[in-house]
């Protein structure tokens, strides 16, 4: 089960661009995109930038007004299903 | 010196590109580079031999009214292509040449016309940054509106309309040649539109680099609503780009990260329309005006 201590890993057949506040993904190996909004794409920015799951849910909470454990639930169904388009790579904590 | 046939290799300029298309054909003859006879140098000289191997791409789509699978082969020089009916092509890895390489005895010359400027071509632009938009565009005065929308959507009803308007030139009818440069992102129209006759291609009587104004997505809505139009955000500008560029699936991984780049590129620097489009006749007149408008 997917958890905040787990490894977030991006694989080098992902690429990925920013438009404004979102972002857009591309797994190379299945040519399928994927299209983040604005927290999906600031989470994307500091897993790229190597912050963990559990830091980058801690720079969310001081930038939305969000429950804490309502952004887990949300950050953590995110990446199970960029995990599922082979957009991430996960080691269970 | 002899005049070459327009069946004789040539360079051609086509959508701001010099490439080589062998063979030429009529159709390519307003696009051709007269006096330039030499062959690029590394095409190479036999065709290897494709099916000992696995195909490193097979994609699927219509190509002149025929829904056909391509293959890709790559080799050091280039994009090999099967495309049954039609025979085998060759995109060199620079995007500086196409080629027909064999030729299936049945097919037709319309065929084999497609075929070369279809899949080949599209593939050459995009290795050198020219990403062929599936689009009808018009002029209006300076202003370059593309629209893209699904097939059926009227893209190419919407350009006949607008061409024969006070003001307005039709500029492509299918496909649209785009790159981005330092100010934003150009069209390049002097590109075959293989819809129209040698006659009606619009791309001869055209700047080569026209400045883009705006994308439209055109979406077809109930008949008894009027025509209207709003702006979408970036993001959601990213996917139109993504959807309508022709020939996406020919391309190897490296390829698609740079279309990527160019579509959020794109989604940043155009504005981008979503144009609700009853199809009724009354309603083409109510699109120009708020066209204009935008323009």
């Amino acid at each position: 089960m997917l958890t905040m201590g787990a490894r977030v890993h991006i694989p080098s057949a992902v690429t990925f661009g920013f438009v404004e506040a979102s972002a857009v993904l591309l797994n190379k190996r299945t040519n399928q995109y994927y299209m983040l909004d604005q927290v999906g794409a600031r989470l994307w920015e500091l897993l790229q930038a190597g912050k963990s799951l559990r830091d980058s849910h801690l720079v969310l909470l001081g930038e939305y007004e969000v429950e804490p454990a309502r952004l887990e639930q949300d950050l953590l169904e995110l990446l199970e299903d960029l995990r599922q388009h082979g957009l991430v790579e996960i080691n269970p904590a | 010196m002899m005049k070459q046939s327009n069946e004789t290799p040539a360079f051609h300029r086509l959508a701001g590109q010099t490439i080589w298309v062998d063979p030429g054909m009529p159709e390519l003859g307003p696009f051709r580079l007269e006096g330039q006879v030499f062959p690029p140098q590394q095409r190479p000289t036999s065709l290897p031999t494709l099916a000992e191997q696995a195909p490193a791409i097979q994609a699927t789509g219509w190509l002149a009214d025929q829904f056909s699978t391509v293959s890709l082969w790559q080799d050091e020089h280039g994009t090999w292509m099967e495309i049954p009916a039609a025979g085998r092509f060759w995109t060199a890895a620079d995007g500086s040449a196409i080629a027909q390489a064999s030729r299936i005895p049945a097919s037709t010359p319309a065929f084999i016309e497609e075929a070369l400027l279809g899949p080949p071509l599209v593939l050459a632009l995009a290795l050198r940054d020219t990403w062929c938009l599936h689009a009808s565009a018009a002029l209006f005065k300076d202003s370059l509106v593309a629209f893209l929308g699904e097939s059926g959507q009227g893209k190419s009803t919407l350009a006949a309309y607008l061409k024969t308007c006070p003001g307005w030139r039709l500029v492509a009818d299918d496909i649209l040649p785009v790159a981005m440069n330092s100010d934003g992102m150009s069209a390049w129209p002097r590109f075959p539109q293989l819809k129209l006759s040698v006659e009606a291609q619009p791309g001869p009587g055209l700047p080569e680099e026209i400045s883009f104004g705006k994308v439209c997505i055109l979406s077809n809505t109930d008949l008894d609503e009027t025509p209207a139009h709003h702006r979408l955000p970036a993001g959601q500008s990213v996917p139109a780009f993504l959807a309508h560029t022709a020939g996406t699936r020919l391309f190897d991984p490296d390829l698609l990260g740079k279309h990527l780049a160019f579509c959020a590129q794109a989604a940043g620097k155009v504005p981008v329309y979503s144009l609700g489009y009853p199809r009724r006749l009354d309603a083409l007149p109510m699109i120009r005006q708020l066209l204009e408008r935008l323009c």
